[in-house]
């Protein structure tokens, strides 16, 4: 797979990167950093934190803290990454639900479609239904969805990063799409 | 219409944004979940501060667009303060490289133009040396050459030690090429000068202090016929220190020392004699009274 290879800059192997990263070598961290941030801030700002960058950057923090515990391959080192995303991203949502605030994404606190609203219209427009769509799911569904379209997580990773059994997500997973089927099925207009 | 299950085969390739095989029902579902892909993915991420200290992003686009455009203005700072990009930085490095430069070959050739210039305006300049210089600078050749050997006795055996001098400092070449303070342009008076000291020596009338303090007064009175109108009476204090040690590790120099070199307790004491003559005369004689002072001392 071409993610295992990714990560490994200078010709290292992951598991080389992996061991720099354990005591901190800097070369290693930006590695990782490199690979999953992009997916880490896209799955942050899909599921509505208001400050994805910042959350992003503490993501890391954590992850190079934990890192030296750290046990297992690719796949495992990337669950273990979204699942800090996961449980960071769920903090922010409840003390935002805490004090109030709401919690869903809306294109108007979105900073990333203000800026594309004068070109590609159309595409923007579809776009946004897109994104319409996945944020009308339920919570358990849309965040199923998330983590296998942005984080690109298997089945059996989101298990771990949500904490559920696989047969759970995968029900998940089949109701998300049968809805979102329906949603975007062209309606019938009578001739 | 019914539609069919979605099986995980099917999942995992609409998840990928593409239609299933036999699907085309599911083109809008594979369609919008590939604009979603595309509509939240993030090409750039700023990492804080603190992450920053974490990494290493050298030449890595993720470091914030404001530190990436002052970097190149960071490469330039140097000890001399902060160099702007393009020509000015490149002209003012140039600039400072050239004078740098300069320093070490550059001052060689001037200190030894200098010390030829000093010595011609000494009147110590060879015969034909000073002329030139005296016709350059519009001098008397013959005046101060001939005013230079008050000293009767010395003037009298005055060829004898000029070729002396040619012999111990001619093979360095042109006077101009030589370093500062190494007297390469021994005229007759300093010759005769080391000899008038060296024959004084040797008659033993005076010795110790009283022997210096002639000397000295010699020196003194040689440098006011040399360099009588030339306005250098400031300059061999300076040229006197400094061809002491420039002196003492030129082999070729001692151009008196053949006549101090006989008498070895004696002409230790003339050396030191001879260096306070220098110290506090002329530069020319002081020069030429240095050299053999300080070598014999050396060799001895």
């Amino acid at each position: 797979m071409a993610r295992d290879q990714g990560i490994a800059p200078r010709d290292e192997s992951f598991d080389s990167v992996l061991a720099a990263a354990r005591v901190g070598a800097p070369w290693a961290c930006t590695a990782i950093w490199q690979e999953y941030s992009s997916a880490v801030m896209a799955f942050l700002a899909s599921r509505g934190s208001r400050e994805p960058d910042d959350l992003t950057s503490e993501v890391f923090l954590a992850v190079f803290d934990r890192i030296p515990r750290f046990e297992g391959g690719e796949p495992q080192l990337r669950s273990f990454i979204f699942s800090i995303a996961y449980r960071r991203l769920v903090d922010e949502l409840r003390a935002r639900s805490r004090r109030d605030e709401p919690t869903a994404w809306t294109p108007e606190l979105d900073p990333r479609a203000v800026d594309s609203a004068e070109r590609d219209a159309e595409r923007r427009l579809g776009d946004e239904r897109a994104r319409q769509l996945l944020d009308e799911l339920v919570p358990d569904q849309r965040d199923v969805m998330v983590l296998r379209i942005v984080a690109d997580l298997t089945v059996e990773q989101v298990a771990e990063v949500l904490g559920k059994n696989v047969g759970a997500v995968k029900a998940l997973q089949r109701r998300a799409l049968e809805n979102l089927r329906k949603k975007v099925a062209p309606t019938r207009t009578p001739a | 219409m019914r539609r069919h299950r979605i099986t995980e085969t099917d999942a995992d390739r609409l998840l990928a944004g593409e239609i299933p095989a036999g699907r085309a029902d599911d083109a809008a579902l594979a369609d919008a979940i590939a604009r979603y892909r595309a509509a939240v993915s993030v090409p750039v991420v700023r990492p804080s501060a603190a992450l920053r200290e974490r990494l290493e992003l050298g030449g890595v686009p993720e470091v914030s667009i404001e530190q990436s455009s002052r970097a190149p203005h960071a490469a330039l700072v140097s000890p001399f303060g902060e160099l702007e990009p393009g020509s000015g930085s490149r002209g003012a490095r140039r600039a400072v490289g050239g004078l740098l430069g300069v320093g070490i070959g550059g001052l060689l050739l001037l200190g030894a133009a200098g010390a030829a210039a000093a010595a011609g305006a000494a009147g110590v300049l060879p015969p034909d040396l000073q002329e030139g210089f005296d016709a350059i600078v519009g001098g008397d050749p013959g005046g101060s050459t001939a005013g230079e050997s008050e000293s009767g006795a010395s003037t009298s055996d005055g060829a004898e030690p000029e070729g002396e001098t040619e012999d111990s400092v001619e093979p360095s070449g042109a006077p101009s090429s030589a370093p500062v303070g190494v007297p390469t342009s021994p005229s007759d008076l300093p010759t005769n000068f080391g000899q008038t000291v060296s024959d004084a020596a040797h008659d033993g009338t005076l010795t110790g202090r009283e022997f210096g303090r002639w000397v000295s007064e010699q020196a003194k009175q040689n440098g006011n016929h040399n360099g009588a109108g030339n306005g250098n009476g400031s300059t061999p204090q300076t040229s006197g220190d400094a061809d002491e040690s420039a002196v003492a590790d030129d082999p070729g120099a001692p151009s008196g020392g053949a006549a101090g070199g006989p008498d070895g307790g004696t002409s230790g004491s003339t050396g030191g004699a001879s260096n306070g003559a220098g110290n506090s005369g002329s530069g020319g004689p002081g020069k030429s009274g240095d050299a053999p002072g300080q070598n014999k001392s050396d060799k001895d």
